[in-house]
């Protein structure tokens, strides 16, 4: 199994940042979890106990004083196994009002599918619980809009399931980019390639819109809603900006199963200044895998490798210059006429680690000790929920772009 | 099976000479490639290293044009006799 990050390892890599960035005051997100535990005991239910509630719970499991006492999802299997790993003690719900209701909850985790996001998290913040809900936020700008607002109206925590904000590795490159290490990002090529069906099996055909929501507009806007938006937050956030605009194209060019979301988008994000978010997804090619890429006058940093290029790294030793040069007079071919151009090659150095690959892990544990600490604490911050919400608002604009074949530009008239 | 050999003192401080001036040679060069690329000056020192694998390079290569001399010269002396 995965080796997660514990809560100390964190801290102790975080402080050494703190220590020597002057942005750390700039990461609202992380001072929650910065503070001691105060030892109060956090009573806590999970609504959707799918494969990513499952996973969040493993996040959870072993946080001190926390008691994840109930348990909900409308899909039988998925309630008795929710049950079976969170004990004899729990309680199952197939109702998330009932659970709402009869519980006296802190917080919920809310990991169903996309579409029900709203009334969920509107209902929990209005019951005066706190509310971890899977990213994206909603199906609607308006859902998304009414979920914020309840969050505002109701002063309770709103966290958005945004695990890279608390990847270690990204929040070193967050810093490094605040101090100017690569210059002012001009342009984030982000891309997410896969070559799977992406298709959970169904025991019986009537389940297949159920299980496999993600494939209709119905209940997701697939490719933009569930991959796009982790990558469109870590754009937001480093332009520390929404977009203006976007434009692109989808189709459905190689799984023709019956599904109606894209297995291919490639999009332009624009953002305020002249700086460009160019995203695409792939279901159908591996090779080239996941990666945010951010480009500087200065530098290039890829986050998810974890690595970074100076552009003008410092010249070598003048011995090994010297050495270099006399190897190249000997032995390199003479040209016969100067060359007219420089082809513009891709930079073939290794480049140097962000920050040291045993603190590797994508966040998710990080988030939730985050939550849960603020949640003790009581600590509302509404930077991950305005996080959430521009990343879930630039999605959805992406995806009408695509449906719409048109320019969207960002809404008017959010909550923030 | 082997036979002994001895090497004199003459020898030893021959060699020892030699690679001397190898050594100086390198630290030369090094002192040329910081002229010629404007390099920070205490790269006389940090650089040691790189100077010192040179100065073996250029004793080695020294060795082996040595050697081949000395082979020649016998090989001349051999067919006059």
């Amino acid at each position: 199994m995965e080796e997660f990050v514990n809560r100390r390892d964190f801290l102790r890599t975080f402080s050494v940042i703190a220590a020597t960035s002057m942005v750390a005051g700039s990461m609202p997100w992380l001072q929650g979890i910065a503070q001691e535990p105060a030892g109060r005991t956090v009573r806590l239910g999970i609504i959707g106990m799918g494969s990513r509630g499952k996973y969040l719970h493993l996040m959870l499991e072993d946080i001190p004083d926390l008691d994840i006492c109930c348990v909900c999802d409308n899909y039988e299997p998925n309630l008795s196994e929710g049950l079976q790993i969170l004990g004899p003690r729990a309680r199952g719900y197939k109702d998330y009002r009932e659970m709402l209701e009869k519980e006296q909850l802190d917080a919920v985790v809310i990991a169903t599918p996309l579409h029900v996001h709203a009334h969920q998290t509107i209902d929990a913040l209005n019951a005066g619980i706190h509310v971890m809900c899977e990213k994206s936020l909603a199906l609607t700008y308006e859902d998304c809009n009414d979920m914020v607002r309840a969050h505002q109206n109701t002063g309770k925590i709103l966290y958005v399931g945004h695990q890279r904000m608390f990847n270690i590795r990204f929040i070193q490159a967050y810093k490094m980019i605040r101090e100017g290490r690569i210059g002012n990002v001009t342009q984030i090529r982000a891309y997410w390639h896969r070559n799977t069906v992406w298709k959970r099996p169904v025991p019986s055909p009537e389940l297949e819109r159920h299980i496999n929501w993600r494939f209709y507009h119905e209940y997701s806007a697939g490719i933009m809603t569930e991959l796009a938006s982790h990558q469109i937050q870590v754009a937001n956030q480093i332009y520390d900006e929404h977009p203006e605009c976007v434009w692109g194209a989808g189709s459905i060019n190689h799984w023709k199963d019956g599904r109606e979301t894209d297995d291919n988008a490639n999009l332009v994000f624009k953002y305020p200044g002249g700086s460009h978010l160019v995203y695409d997804a792939l279901m159908s090619n591996m090779h080239h895998g996941i990666e945010e890429q951010i480009l500087g006058p200065l530098g290039t940093m890829e986050l998810e490798a974890g690595k970074m290029w100076e552009e003008f790294p410092p010249p070598a030793p003048g011995i090994l210059s010297l050495i270099n040069h006399l190897e190249r007079k000997f032995f390199d071919a003479v040209p016969i006429g100067g060359a007219s151009w420089i082809p513009d090659s891709a930079v073939s150095r290794k480049g140097d680690w962000i920050i040291d690959k045993v603190l590797d892990n994508d966040g998710s544990k990080m988030l939730m000790e985050a939550f849960i600490a603020d949640v003790r604490s009581n600590r509302v911050d509404s930077f991950i929920t305005k996080q959430g919400f521009y990343a879930s608002i630039a999605a959805l604009m992406g995806h009408h772009a695509i449906q719409n074949n048109e320019i969207v530009h960002w809404p008017g008239g959010l909550a923030m | 099976m082997f036979k002994d050999t001895i090497i004199t003192a003459t020898q030893k401080k021959n060699e020892l000479f030699i690679f001397l001036y190898c050594f100086g040679g390198a630290f030369l060069f090094n002192i040329i490639g910081i002229i010629m690329y404007k390099s920070p000056a205490k790269e006389l020192i940090t650089q040691l290293h790189i100077v010192l694998l040179l100065s073996l390079f250029f004793y080695l290569l020294l060795a082996f044009f040595r050697v081949l001399i000395r082979l020649i010269t016998l090989l001349v002396r051999k067919v006059r006799s």
